[in-house]
Protein backbone atom coordinates (compact mmCIF):
# COMPACT_ATOMS: atom_id res chain seq x y z
CA UNK A 1 0.00 0.00 0.00
CA UNK A 2 1.44 3.31 -1.07
CA UNK A 3 1.80 5.83 2.13
CA UNK A 4 3.75 3.32 4.08
CA UNK A 5 7.09 4.13 5.47
CA UNK A 6 8.61 2.25 2.69
CA UNK A 7 6.71 4.74 0.14
CA UNK A 8 6.56 1.47 -2.27
CA UNK A 9 3.06 -0.19 -3.00
CA UNK A 10 2.80 -3.80 -3.32
CA UNK A 11 3.39 -5.37 -6.53
CA UNK A 12 0.71 -5.79 -8.87
CA UNK A 13 0.60 -8.97 -10.71
CA UNK A 14 -1.79 -9.79 -13.48
CA UNK A 15 -0.72 -13.46 -14.60
CA UNK A 16 -2.23 -13.86 -17.85
CA UNK A 17 -2.08 -17.04 -20.56
CA UNK A 18 1.02 -15.77 -22.26
CA UNK A 19 2.59 -13.01 -20.09
CA UNK A 20 3.32 -12.38 -16.60
CA UNK A 21 2.64 -8.52 -15.90
CA UNK A 22 3.72 -6.65 -12.99
CA UNK A 23 3.99 -2.95 -11.78
CA UNK A 24 4.84 -1.21 -8.79
CA UNK A 25 4.35 1.92 -7.76
CA UNK A 26 6.32 4.65 -5.35
CA UNK A 27 5.03 7.98 -4.60
CA UNK A 28 7.64 10.97 -4.32
CA UNK A 29 7.11 14.59 -3.85
CA UNK A 30 6.03 15.07 -7.17
CA UNK A 31 3.54 12.43 -7.38
CA UNK A 32 3.16 8.75 -8.12
CA UNK A 33 6.08 7.17 -10.18
CA UNK A 34 6.40 3.86 -11.94
CA UNK A 35 9.33 2.41 -9.61
CA UNK A 36 9.10 -1.14 -11.58
CA UNK A 37 7.37 -2.53 -14.44
CA UNK A 38 7.90 -6.02 -16.03
CA UNK A 39 6.19 -8.34 -18.74
CA UNK A 40 8.12 -11.63 -18.39
CA UNK A 41 7.02 -13.99 -21.43
CA UNK A 42 5.72 -17.63 -20.36
CA UNK A 43 7.82 -20.49 -21.27
CA UNK A 44 4.63 -23.08 -20.90
CA UNK A 45 1.01 -22.93 -21.48
CA UNK A 46 -0.62 -21.78 -18.20
CA UNK A 47 -3.87 -20.84 -17.21
CA UNK A 48 -4.66 -16.93 -16.77
CA UNK A 49 -4.18 -16.37 -13.01
CA UNK A 50 -2.57 -19.76 -12.38
CA UNK A 51 0.77 -19.80 -12.03
CA UNK A 52 2.82 -22.90 -12.65
CA UNK A 53 5.03 -23.66 -9.53
CA UNK A 54 8.71 -23.46 -11.58
CA UNK A 55 6.98 -19.76 -12.69
CA UNK A 56 6.36 -18.88 -8.59
CA UNK A 57 9.70 -20.15 -8.01
CA UNK A 58 11.58 -18.04 -10.00
CA UNK A 59 9.08 -15.18 -9.69
CA UNK A 60 10.66 -13.52 -6.88
CA UNK A 61 14.30 -13.90 -8.27
CA UNK A 62 12.93 -12.14 -11.28
CA UNK A 63 11.37 -9.28 -9.31
CA UNK A 64 14.46 -8.64 -7.60
CA UNK A 65 16.66 -8.56 -10.33
CA UNK A 66 14.06 -6.36 -12.33
CA UNK A 67 13.78 -3.41 -9.34
CA UNK A 68 10.83 -4.16 -7.55
CA UNK A 69 10.98 -3.44 -3.54
CA UNK A 70 9.93 -6.01 -1.01
CA UNK A 71 7.82 -9.12 -1.20
CA UNK A 72 3.98 -8.20 -1.42
CA UNK A 73 2.19 -8.97 -4.08
CA UNK A 74 -2.03 -8.11 -5.14
CA UNK A 75 -2.57 -11.02 -7.66
CA UNK A 76 -6.06 -10.75 -10.00
CA UNK A 77 -7.86 -14.36 -9.33
CA UNK A 78 -8.17 -16.34 -12.57
CA UNK A 79 -11.64 -14.93 -14.72
CA UNK A 80 -12.54 -18.04 -15.60
CA UNK A 81 -12.69 -19.11 -11.85
CA UNK A 82 -14.31 -16.16 -10.73
CA UNK A 83 -17.48 -16.34 -9.71
CA UNK A 84 -19.91 -13.60 -9.85
CA UNK A 85 -23.64 -12.42 -10.63
CA UNK A 86 -26.03 -9.92 -9.91
CA UNK A 87 -28.93 -10.61 -7.27
CA UNK A 88 -31.97 -9.15 -6.06
CA UNK A 89 -31.89 -9.46 -2.03
CA UNK A 90 -34.48 -8.56 0.53
CA UNK A 91 -33.63 -4.79 1.52
CA UNK A 92 -31.89 -3.71 4.24
CA UNK A 93 -34.81 -2.31 6.41
CA UNK A 94 -36.08 -5.73 6.49
CA UNK A 95 -33.18 -7.16 8.95
CA UNK A 96 -32.45 -10.00 6.96
CA UNK A 97 -29.29 -11.55 6.44
CA UNK A 98 -27.99 -9.88 3.62
CA UNK A 99 -24.80 -11.82 3.36
CA UNK A 100 -26.11 -14.72 4.03
CA UNK A 101 -28.28 -14.64 1.63
CA UNK A 102 -25.76 -13.94 -1.16
CA UNK A 103 -23.61 -16.31 0.17
CA UNK A 104 -26.03 -18.70 -0.57
CA UNK A 105 -27.40 -17.54 -4.00
CA UNK A 106 -23.66 -17.56 -5.45
CA UNK A 107 -23.02 -21.12 -4.03
CA UNK A 108 -26.28 -22.50 -5.92
CA UNK A 109 -26.02 -20.52 -9.18
CA UNK A 110 -22.00 -22.26 -9.17
CA UNK A 111 -23.39 -25.22 -7.59
CA UNK A 112 -20.85 -25.35 -4.60
CA UNK A 113 -21.10 -25.42 -1.07
CA UNK A 114 -21.57 -22.21 0.73
CA UNK A 115 -18.64 -22.67 2.83
CA UNK A 116 -16.52 -22.82 0.23
CA UNK A 117 -16.02 -19.66 -1.09
CA UNK A 118 -14.98 -16.64 -0.50
CA UNK A 119 -17.25 -13.78 -0.79
CA UNK A 120 -17.36 -9.84 -1.25
CA UNK A 121 -20.94 -8.11 -2.18
CA UNK A 122 -21.39 -4.57 -2.72
CA UNK A 123 -24.89 -2.66 -3.69
CA UNK A 124 -25.98 -1.11 -7.31
CA UNK A 125 -27.46 1.95 -7.52
CA UNK A 126 -31.09 1.58 -7.24
CA UNK A 127 -32.48 1.27 -10.69
CA UNK A 128 -35.89 1.31 -12.78
CA UNK A 129 -37.05 -1.86 -11.55
CA UNK A 130 -34.82 -2.54 -7.81
CA UNK A 131 -37.34 -1.00 -5.66
CA UNK A 132 -38.85 -3.25 -3.86
CA UNK A 133 -35.12 -4.83 -2.65
CA UNK A 134 -31.20 -4.59 -2.74
CA UNK A 135 -29.49 -5.46 -5.68
CA UNK A 136 -26.25 -6.60 -4.95
CA UNK A 137 -23.17 -7.32 -7.01
CA UNK A 138 -21.34 -10.28 -5.86
CA UNK A 139 -17.90 -11.58 -6.60
CA UNK A 140 -16.76 -14.92 -5.09
CA UNK A 141 -13.97 -17.55 -5.28
CA UNK A 142 -13.68 -21.07 -3.99
CA UNK A 143 -11.32 -22.13 -1.83
CA UNK A 144 -9.42 -24.29 -3.34
CA UNK A 145 -8.94 -22.11 -5.93
CA UNK A 146 -7.66 -19.42 -3.82
CA UNK A 147 -5.33 -21.43 -2.11
CA UNK A 148 -3.89 -23.07 -5.41
CA UNK A 149 -3.41 -19.59 -6.96
CA UNK A 150 -1.22 -18.36 -3.08
CA UNK A 151 0.48 -21.40 -2.43
CA UNK A 152 3.14 -21.25 -5.40
CA UNK A 153 3.19 -17.52 -4.65
CA UNK A 154 4.05 -17.95 -0.85
CA UNK A 155 6.45 -21.04 -1.52
CA UNK A 156 8.99 -18.96 -3.16
CA UNK A 157 8.63 -16.58 -0.38
CA UNK A 158 5.84 -13.93 -1.58
CA UNK A 159 3.67 -12.37 0.84
CA UNK A 160 0.02 -12.06 -1.32
CA UNK A 161 -2.03 -9.05 0.69
CA UNK A 162 -4.82 -9.44 -1.71
CA UNK A 163 -6.53 -11.09 -3.96
CA UNK A 164 -8.52 -9.40 -5.91
CA UNK A 165 -10.49 -9.65 -9.18
CA UNK A 166 -8.72 -8.09 -12.04
CA UNK A 167 -11.50 -5.97 -13.24
CA UNK A 168 -11.51 -3.93 -10.01
CA UNK A 169 -8.16 -3.25 -10.24
CA UNK A 170 -8.79 -1.91 -13.87
CA UNK A 171 -11.63 0.15 -12.46
CA UNK A 172 -9.24 1.52 -9.30
CA UNK A 173 -7.23 3.31 -12.49
CA UNK A 174 -10.39 4.45 -14.59
CA UNK A 175 -11.27 5.95 -10.99
CA UNK A 176 -7.98 7.95 -11.73
CA UNK A 177 -8.55 8.97 -15.47
CA UNK A 178 -12.31 9.86 -14.55
CA UNK A 179 -12.17 13.46 -14.55
CA UNK A 180 -15.37 14.67 -15.56
CA UNK A 181 -18.76 13.87 -13.97
CA UNK A 182 -20.38 14.27 -16.85
CA UNK A 183 -19.79 10.78 -18.06
CA UNK A 184 -20.82 8.22 -15.11
CA UNK A 185 -21.06 5.66 -17.30
CA UNK A 186 -17.88 3.90 -17.93
CA UNK A 187 -17.05 0.90 -20.48
CA UNK A 188 -14.06 -1.76 -19.39
CA UNK A 189 -12.91 -3.51 -22.60
CA UNK A 190 -10.41 -5.88 -21.32
CA UNK A 191 -9.04 -7.88 -24.90
CA UNK A 192 -7.03 -10.69 -23.80
CA UNK A 193 -5.45 -13.45 -25.22
CA UNK A 194 -7.86 -16.33 -23.62
CA UNK A 195 -10.95 -14.15 -23.52
CA UNK A 196 -12.85 -10.00 -23.72
CA UNK A 197 -14.02 -9.05 -20.59
CA UNK A 198 -16.62 -6.59 -20.65
CA UNK A 199 -17.57 -4.29 -17.56
CA UNK A 200 -19.32 -1.20 -17.03
CA UNK A 201 -19.17 1.19 -14.13
CA UNK A 202 -21.56 4.11 -12.85
CA UNK A 203 -19.08 6.54 -11.59
CA UNK A 204 -16.94 4.19 -10.00
CA UNK A 205 -19.44 1.10 -8.72
CA UNK A 206 -18.61 -1.65 -10.65
CA UNK A 207 -22.61 -2.67 -11.68
CA UNK A 208 -22.05 -5.19 -15.14
CA UNK A 209 -19.44 -7.76 -16.22
CA UNK A 210 -19.44 -10.73 -18.91
CA UNK A 211 -16.43 -12.36 -19.67
CA UNK A 212 -16.13 -13.27 -23.31
CA UNK A 213 -14.03 -16.36 -23.53
CA UNK A 214 -14.89 -16.62 -27.79
CA UNK A 215 -13.71 -13.24 -27.94
CA UNK A 216 -9.98 -13.38 -27.31
CA UNK A 217 -7.38 -12.82 -29.49
CA UNK A 218 -6.46 -16.99 -28.89
CA UNK A 219 -9.79 -17.47 -30.96
CA UNK A 220 -8.86 -14.34 -33.65
CA UNK A 221 -5.25 -16.15 -33.98
CA UNK A 222 -6.87 -19.91 -34.43
CA UNK A 223 -9.19 -18.23 -37.39
CA UNK A 224 -6.35 -16.04 -39.13
CA UNK A 225 -4.32 -19.78 -39.18
CA UNK A 226 -7.87 -21.71 -40.29
CA UNK A 227 -9.08 -19.80 -42.84
CA UNK A 228 -6.08 -18.21 -44.19
CA UNK A 229 -4.21 -21.18 -44.51
CA UNK A 230 -1.26 -19.23 -42.65
CA UNK A 231 1.45 -20.42 -40.10
CA UNK A 232 1.03 -19.30 -36.42
CA UNK A 233 4.09 -17.11 -36.69
CA UNK A 234 1.96 -15.32 -39.46
CA UNK A 235 -0.64 -14.95 -37.87
CA UNK A 236 0.90 -13.68 -35.03
CA UNK A 237 2.43 -10.94 -37.05
CA UNK A 238 -1.12 -9.92 -38.49
CA UNK A 239 -2.56 -9.51 -34.97
CA UNK A 240 0.79 -7.45 -34.15
CA UNK A 241 1.49 -5.06 -37.04
CA UNK A 242 -1.32 -5.24 -39.46
CA UNK A 243 -4.40 -5.11 -37.40
CA UNK A 244 -7.22 -3.24 -39.39
CA UNK A 245 -4.93 -0.27 -39.74
CA UNK A 246 -4.24 1.77 -42.76
CA UNK A 247 -1.03 2.83 -42.11
CA UNK A 248 1.05 -0.07 -43.93
CA UNK A 249 4.46 -0.57 -45.43
CA UNK A 250 5.10 -1.08 -48.64
CA UNK A 251 5.92 -4.67 -48.00
CA UNK A 252 2.52 -5.17 -46.39
CA UNK A 253 0.50 -3.88 -48.81
CA UNK A 254 2.01 -6.17 -51.43
CA UNK A 255 0.78 -9.17 -49.39
CA UNK A 256 -1.69 -11.06 -51.28
CA UNK A 257 -3.58 -12.27 -47.74
CA UNK A 258 -3.76 -8.65 -46.89
CA UNK A 259 -7.49 -8.03 -47.57
CA UNK A 260 -8.53 -11.25 -46.27
CA UNK A 261 -6.76 -10.92 -42.92
CA UNK A 262 -8.24 -7.34 -42.56
CA UNK A 263 -11.35 -8.52 -43.19
CA UNK A 264 -10.74 -11.61 -40.41
CA UNK A 265 -9.75 -8.80 -37.85
CA UNK A 266 -12.35 -6.49 -39.24
CA UNK A 267 -14.90 -9.08 -38.01
CA UNK A 268 -13.71 -10.16 -34.83
CA UNK A 269 -13.65 -6.42 -34.06
CA UNK A 270 -16.99 -6.04 -35.17
CA UNK A 271 -17.87 -9.01 -32.63
CA UNK A 272 -16.81 -7.13 -29.71
CA UNK A 273 -18.21 -4.03 -30.59
CA UNK A 274 -21.85 -5.34 -30.59
CA UNK A 275 -21.00 -7.19 -27.58
CA UNK A 276 -19.98 -4.06 -26.10
CA UNK A 277 -22.73 -2.05 -27.09
CA UNK A 278 -25.03 -4.26 -26.17
CA UNK A 279 -23.20 -4.16 -22.25
CA UNK A 280 -23.88 -0.77 -22.37
CA UNK A 281 -27.03 -0.70 -23.24
CA UNK A 282 -27.89 -3.05 -20.93
CA UNK A 283 -26.87 -1.69 -18.19
CA UNK A 284 -27.44 1.76 -18.85
CA UNK A 285 -31.09 0.86 -19.69
CA UNK A 286 -31.18 -1.29 -16.16
CA UNK A 287 -29.74 1.47 -13.91
CA UNK A 288 -30.94 4.52 -15.02
CA UNK A 289 -27.84 6.38 -16.14
CA UNK A 290 -27.95 8.99 -18.54
CA UNK A 291 -25.34 10.61 -20.25
CA UNK A 292 -22.43 9.74 -23.14
CA UNK A 293 -20.40 6.77 -22.08
CA UNK A 294 -16.75 6.53 -22.37
CA UNK A 295 -15.27 3.06 -23.37
CA UNK A 296 -12.00 2.33 -21.86
CA UNK A 297 -10.00 -0.64 -23.56
CA UNK A 298 -6.76 -2.44 -21.82
CA UNK A 299 -4.86 -6.10 -22.62
CA UNK A 300 -3.38 -7.14 -25.53
CA UNK A 301 -6.54 -6.51 -28.17
CA UNK A 302 -5.93 -2.97 -27.46
CA UNK A 303 -2.41 -2.70 -29.35
CA UNK A 304 -3.74 -4.08 -32.00
CA UNK A 305 -3.35 -1.57 -35.29
CA UNK A 306 -6.45 -0.13 -35.97
CA UNK A 307 -8.60 -2.33 -33.78
CA UNK A 308 -9.65 0.29 -31.33
CA UNK A 309 -10.84 2.64 -33.80
CA UNK A 310 -12.83 0.11 -35.73
CA UNK A 311 -14.65 -1.03 -32.57
CA UNK A 312 -15.31 2.71 -32.06
CA UNK A 313 -17.31 3.34 -35.45
CA UNK A 314 -18.99 0.27 -34.82
CA UNK A 315 -20.38 1.06 -31.30
CA UNK A 316 -20.55 4.86 -31.69
CA UNK A 317 -19.04 4.84 -28.60
CA UNK A 318 -15.80 7.12 -27.40
CA UNK A 319 -12.94 4.59 -26.54
CA UNK A 320 -9.69 5.03 -25.71
CA UNK A 321 -6.80 2.44 -24.34
CA UNK A 322 -5.64 2.49 -20.87
CA UNK A 323 -1.80 2.66 -19.72
CA UNK A 324 -0.13 2.56 -16.59
CA UNK A 325 1.62 5.63 -17.88
CA UNK A 326 -1.72 7.49 -17.79
CA UNK A 327 -1.81 7.59 -13.97
CA UNK A 328 1.78 8.08 -13.16
CA UNK A 329 5.27 8.95 -14.19
CA UNK A 330 7.06 6.33 -16.22
CA UNK A 331 10.70 5.10 -15.49
CA UNK A 332 13.50 6.35 -16.95
CA UNK A 333 15.13 2.85 -18.58
CA UNK A 334 13.40 3.07 -22.38
CA UNK A 335 12.40 -0.43 -22.00
CA UNK A 336 10.28 0.32 -19.11
CA UNK A 337 9.25 3.27 -20.30
CA UNK A 338 7.74 1.17 -23.43
CA UNK A 339 6.11 -0.84 -20.77
CA UNK A 340 4.84 1.97 -19.31
CA UNK A 341 3.09 2.58 -22.23
CA UNK A 342 1.69 -0.94 -23.11
CA UNK A 343 -2.02 -1.69 -22.35
CA UNK A 344 -1.53 -5.04 -21.35
CA UNK A 345 -0.10 -3.98 -18.33
CA UNK A 346 -3.16 -1.67 -17.43
CA UNK A 347 -4.68 -4.39 -14.99
CA UNK A 348 -1.33 -4.94 -13.12
CA UNK A 349 -1.23 -1.14 -12.46
CA UNK A 350 -4.73 -1.50 -11.04
CA UNK A 351 -4.02 -4.06 -8.55
CA UNK A 352 -1.33 -2.07 -7.67
CA UNK A 353 -2.94 0.25 -6.20
CA UNK A 354 -4.60 -0.86 -3.49
CA UNK A 355 -8.26 0.29 -3.14
CA UNK A 356 -7.63 2.53 0.20
CA UNK A 357 -4.15 4.03 -2.00
CA UNK A 358 -6.58 4.50 -5.21
CA UNK A 359 -9.21 6.31 -2.83
CA UNK A 360 -6.54 8.71 -1.43
CA UNK A 361 -5.20 9.43 -5.09
CA UNK A 362 -8.67 9.68 -6.47
CA UNK A 363 -9.28 12.25 -3.78
CA UNK A 364 -5.91 14.09 -4.34
CA UNK A 365 -6.66 14.27 -8.08
CA UNK A 366 -9.93 15.87 -7.49
CA UNK B 1 -16.32 -0.64 -3.87
CA UNK B 2 -13.60 -0.76 -6.05
CA UNK B 3 -11.34 -3.86 -4.60
CA UNK B 4 -12.18 -7.16 -3.24
CA UNK B 5 -9.91 -9.23 -1.15
CA UNK B 6 -11.07 -13.09 -1.81
CA UNK B 7 -8.04 -14.78 0.07
CA UNK B 8 -9.91 -17.51 2.15
CA UNK B 9 -10.79 -16.03 5.78
CA UNK B 10 -8.70 -18.72 7.39
CA UNK B 11 -5.88 -17.96 5.82
CA UNK B 12 -6.30 -14.39 6.69
CA UNK B 13 -6.36 -14.92 9.71
CA UNK B 14 -3.46 -17.23 10.45
CA UNK B 15 -1.90 -14.26 8.44
CA UNK B 16 -2.59 -11.73 10.97
CA UNK B 17 -1.70 -13.77 13.81
CA UNK B 18 1.66 -14.00 11.71
CA UNK B 19 2.27 -10.56 11.77
CA UNK B 20 1.07 -10.16 15.17
CA UNK B 21 3.30 -12.60 16.64
CA UNK B 22 5.91 -10.99 14.44
CA UNK B 23 5.18 -7.48 15.79
CA UNK B 24 5.00 -8.59 19.14
CA UNK B 25 8.81 -10.64 18.46
CA UNK B 26 9.98 -7.00 17.13
CA UNK B 27 8.46 -4.96 20.08
CA UNK B 28 9.85 -7.67 22.50
CA UNK B 29 13.20 -7.18 20.91
CA UNK B 30 13.35 -3.79 21.17
CA UNK B 31 11.79 -3.68 24.64
CA UNK B 32 15.36 -5.52 25.45
CA UNK B 33 17.53 -3.82 23.32
CA UNK B 34 16.33 -0.77 25.30
CA UNK B 35 16.27 -2.38 28.67
CA UNK B 36 19.62 -3.67 28.65
CA UNK B 37 21.46 -0.10 29.17
CA UNK B 38 19.19 0.76 31.84
CA UNK B 39 20.15 -2.72 32.91
CA UNK B 40 23.45 -2.10 33.02
CA UNK B 41 23.20 1.41 34.88
CA UNK B 42 20.98 -0.30 37.11
CA UNK B 43 23.69 -2.65 37.98
CA UNK B 44 26.70 -0.31 38.03
CA UNK B 45 24.70 2.05 40.38
CA UNK B 46 23.83 -1.19 42.54
CA UNK B 47 27.42 -1.97 42.39
CA UNK B 48 28.95 1.24 42.93
CA UNK B 49 25.81 2.04 45.99
CA UNK B 50 26.38 -0.97 47.66
CA UNK B 51 30.99 -0.01 48.36
CA UNK B 52 29.96 0.39 51.88
CA UNK B 53 27.74 -2.32 52.62
CA UNK B 54 30.68 -4.63 51.13
CA UNK B 55 33.32 -3.05 53.37
CA UNK B 56 31.20 -3.62 56.53
CA UNK B 57 30.65 -7.36 55.55
CA UNK B 58 34.14 -7.66 54.64
CA UNK B 59 34.57 -5.95 58.37
CA UNK B 60 32.02 -8.31 59.74
CA UNK B 61 33.53 -11.41 58.58
CA UNK B 62 37.13 -10.50 60.08
CA UNK B 63 35.68 -9.91 63.09
CA UNK B 64 34.07 -12.81 63.08
CA UNK B 65 37.31 -14.96 62.02
CA UNK B 66 39.05 -12.64 64.77
CA UNK B 67 36.27 -13.90 67.28
CA UNK B 68 37.01 -17.26 66.53
CA UNK B 69 40.26 -17.22 66.86
CA UNK B 70 39.98 -15.32 70.11
CA UNK B 71 37.86 -18.28 71.21
CA UNK B 72 40.06 -21.09 70.44
CA UNK B 73 42.53 -20.10 72.28
CA UNK B 74 40.22 -18.68 75.45
CA UNK B 75 39.18 -22.51 74.92
CA UNK B 76 42.65 -24.07 75.20
CA UNK B 77 43.45 -21.41 78.10
CA UNK B 78 40.32 -22.61 80.01
CA UNK B 79 41.42 -26.61 79.38
CA UNK B 80 45.03 -25.70 80.66
CA UNK B 81 42.98 -23.85 83.78
CA UNK B 82 40.95 -26.62 84.11
CA UNK B 83 44.18 -29.18 84.46
CA UNK B 84 45.62 -26.96 86.67
CA UNK B 85 42.64 -26.81 89.04
CA UNK B 86 42.68 -30.77 88.62
CA UNK B 87 46.01 -30.83 89.80
CA UNK B 88 45.39 -28.00 92.39
CA UNK B 89 42.68 -29.66 93.74
CA UNK B 90 44.66 -33.04 94.08
CA UNK B 91 47.60 -31.52 95.93
CA UNK B 92 45.10 -29.19 97.88
CA UNK B 93 42.33 -31.76 98.75
CA UNK B 94 45.12 -34.13 100.31
CA UNK B 95 43.92 -36.07 103.39
CA UNK B 96 45.44 -35.06 106.76
CA UNK B 97 47.46 -37.88 107.24
CA UNK B 98 48.75 -36.82 110.92
CA UNK B 99 45.13 -37.66 112.07
CA UNK B 100 45.56 -41.19 110.85
CA UNK B 101 48.40 -41.69 112.45
CA UNK B 102 46.83 -40.18 115.57
CA UNK B 103 44.17 -42.88 115.54
CA UNK B 104 46.44 -45.52 114.84
CA UNK B 105 48.63 -44.60 117.62
CA UNK B 106 45.59 -44.44 119.99
CA UNK B 107 44.28 -47.73 119.14
CA UNK B 108 47.54 -49.49 119.39
CA UNK B 109 47.69 -49.57 122.31
CA UNK B 110 50.80 -50.87 125.12
CA UNK B 111 51.15 -54.29 123.77
CA UNK B 112 51.97 -53.14 119.92
CA UNK B 113 54.76 -51.57 118.67
CA UNK B 114 54.60 -50.82 115.06
CA UNK B 115 58.07 -51.06 113.03
CA UNK B 116 56.95 -49.78 109.31
CA UNK B 117 54.10 -47.61 107.80
CA UNK B 118 53.81 -48.13 104.35
CA UNK B 119 51.30 -45.85 102.54
CA UNK B 120 50.29 -46.31 98.86
CA UNK B 121 48.26 -44.53 96.48
CA UNK B 122 46.33 -45.98 93.87
CA UNK B 123 45.63 -43.77 91.33
CA UNK B 124 41.77 -43.03 90.69
CA UNK B 125 40.86 -45.75 87.99
CA UNK B 126 36.69 -46.05 86.42
CA UNK B 127 34.85 -47.86 88.69
CA UNK B 128 32.92 -50.21 86.77
CA UNK B 129 28.90 -48.65 85.54
CA UNK B 130 27.38 -52.18 86.32
CA UNK B 131 29.06 -52.83 89.78
CA UNK B 132 27.62 -51.99 93.24
CA UNK B 133 30.05 -50.02 94.87
CA UNK B 134 30.11 -51.19 98.59
CA UNK B 135 31.18 -49.25 101.37
CA UNK B 136 30.94 -51.17 104.44
CA UNK B 137 32.41 -48.20 106.42
CA UNK B 138 29.64 -46.16 105.48
CA UNK B 139 27.09 -48.44 106.66
CA UNK B 140 24.45 -47.63 103.63
CA UNK B 141 24.75 -49.44 100.43
CA UNK B 142 25.96 -47.45 97.31
CA UNK B 143 23.65 -46.21 94.18
CA UNK B 144 24.10 -49.06 91.63
CA UNK B 145 25.15 -47.83 88.34
CA UNK B 146 26.86 -45.04 89.77
CA UNK B 147 29.96 -44.83 87.13
CA UNK B 148 32.76 -42.94 89.24
CA UNK B 149 36.52 -42.34 88.98
CA UNK B 150 37.78 -43.76 92.73
CA UNK B 151 41.21 -43.55 94.24
CA UNK B 152 42.41 -45.92 96.90
CA UNK B 153 44.93 -45.59 99.77
CA UNK B 154 46.43 -49.26 101.22
CA UNK B 155 47.91 -49.11 104.74
CA UNK B 156 51.00 -52.07 105.26
CA UNK B 157 51.50 -52.00 108.66
CA UNK B 158 54.41 -54.33 110.16
CA UNK B 159 55.09 -54.49 113.93
CA UNK B 160 55.52 -56.96 116.82
CA UNK B 161 52.95 -57.22 119.75
CA UNK B 162 53.24 -59.36 123.11
CA UNK B 163 51.12 -62.10 121.92
CA UNK B 164 48.55 -62.54 119.20
CA UNK B 165 45.80 -61.68 121.16
CA UNK B 166 47.34 -58.04 121.18
CA UNK B 167 47.01 -58.29 117.33
CA UNK B 168 43.67 -59.38 116.89
CA UNK B 169 42.60 -56.75 119.47
CA UNK B 170 44.69 -54.04 117.67
CA UNK B 171 43.64 -55.05 114.35
CA UNK B 172 39.99 -54.98 115.55
CA UNK B 173 40.46 -51.16 116.86
CA UNK B 174 41.39 -50.67 113.46
CA UNK B 175 37.86 -51.96 112.00
CA UNK B 176 36.61 -49.85 114.24
CA UNK B 177 37.75 -46.55 113.89
CA UNK B 178 35.39 -46.49 110.60
CA UNK B 179 37.97 -44.98 108.22
CA UNK B 180 38.85 -49.01 106.91
CA UNK B 181 37.26 -50.24 104.35
CA UNK B 182 39.54 -53.33 104.45
CA UNK B 183 41.75 -54.22 107.42
CA UNK B 184 43.38 -58.15 106.67
CA UNK B 185 45.49 -59.69 108.92
CA UNK B 186 48.17 -60.73 105.95
CA UNK B 187 50.64 -62.82 108.62
CA UNK B 188 51.85 -63.49 112.06
CA UNK B 189 54.87 -65.34 113.12
CA UNK B 190 56.61 -65.45 116.18
CA UNK B 191 60.07 -63.52 116.32
CA UNK B 192 62.58 -63.04 118.44
CA UNK B 193 63.45 -59.42 119.37
CA UNK B 194 66.34 -59.05 121.68
CA UNK B 195 66.07 -62.37 123.33
CA UNK B 196 62.38 -61.82 124.27
CA UNK B 197 60.04 -63.92 121.73
CA UNK B 198 57.62 -61.78 120.56
CA UNK B 199 54.59 -62.22 117.61
CA UNK B 200 55.13 -60.18 114.82
CA UNK B 201 52.35 -59.51 112.65
CA UNK B 202 51.75 -57.76 108.86
CA UNK B 203 48.33 -56.04 108.71
CA UNK B 204 46.82 -54.68 105.36
CA UNK B 205 44.52 -51.74 105.37
CA UNK B 206 42.43 -50.37 102.61
CA UNK B 207 41.13 -47.10 103.44
CA UNK B 208 37.55 -46.34 101.70
CA UNK B 209 37.31 -45.83 97.86
CA UNK B 210 37.19 -42.07 97.58
CA UNK B 211 35.34 -41.05 94.70
CA UNK B 212 36.46 -38.10 92.59
CA UNK B 213 34.66 -35.80 90.11
CA UNK B 214 35.96 -37.26 86.56
CA UNK B 215 38.03 -35.29 84.61
CA UNK B 216 36.81 -34.00 81.83
CA UNK B 217 38.37 -36.91 79.59
CA UNK B 218 36.29 -39.56 81.38
CA UNK B 219 33.15 -37.91 81.05
CA UNK B 220 32.57 -40.33 78.01
CA UNK B 221 32.62 -42.92 79.83
CA UNK B 222 31.71 -41.71 83.69
CA UNK B 223 29.33 -39.76 85.36
CA UNK B 224 29.91 -37.63 87.98
CA UNK B 225 28.78 -39.61 91.66
CA UNK B 226 26.19 -38.33 93.88
CA UNK B 227 27.01 -36.63 96.89
CA UNK B 228 26.28 -39.20 99.19
CA UNK B 229 28.82 -41.63 97.47
CA UNK B 230 31.93 -39.85 98.45
CA UNK B 231 33.50 -41.48 101.88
Amino acid sequence: MIGRASGYSAIGLDVGSRCIKAVQFARSRKGLNISAIACIERSGKGERGTLLAAEAGSLREVFARQGFRGRAVVLAGAPGRMLSGVMELPPRSSGAPIDQIARMELARANGCPPDSLELSWWELPAGKRAQDGTHVFAVGLRHADAHEAIDGLEAAGMEVRALDSGTLGISRLCALLSTSPATPVTGLLDIGWSGTSVAVLLGTTLVYQRLLPEMGMSHLHSRLVSELLIDAEAAEFVIRRVGVSNELSEEQRNWELLEDARSVVADHADSISAELKASLSYATRRHDATGAASVLASGGGASVPGLLDRVQRASEERIRAIRPADIAASPKDPLAATLAMDPRLACAAGLALEPTAALQLEAATA
Amino acid sequence: MNGVNLIPASRRELAARRSRIRAWAVILAGVAILSAPAAAAFRAMWYLDSGPARLAIAAAQTETQDSGARLLKVRGETAKLNQAEMASRMVGEHPDWSLLLQAINLVRGDSVALESFDLRFTPPVAAAAAAPATSPTAGTEAKPTVAAVSERYTVNMRGIATDLSRVMTFVGRLEGLGVMERVAMKQSRAENNRGVVVTGFDVECTLADRLVAPTPKDTATAEVPAPGDRP
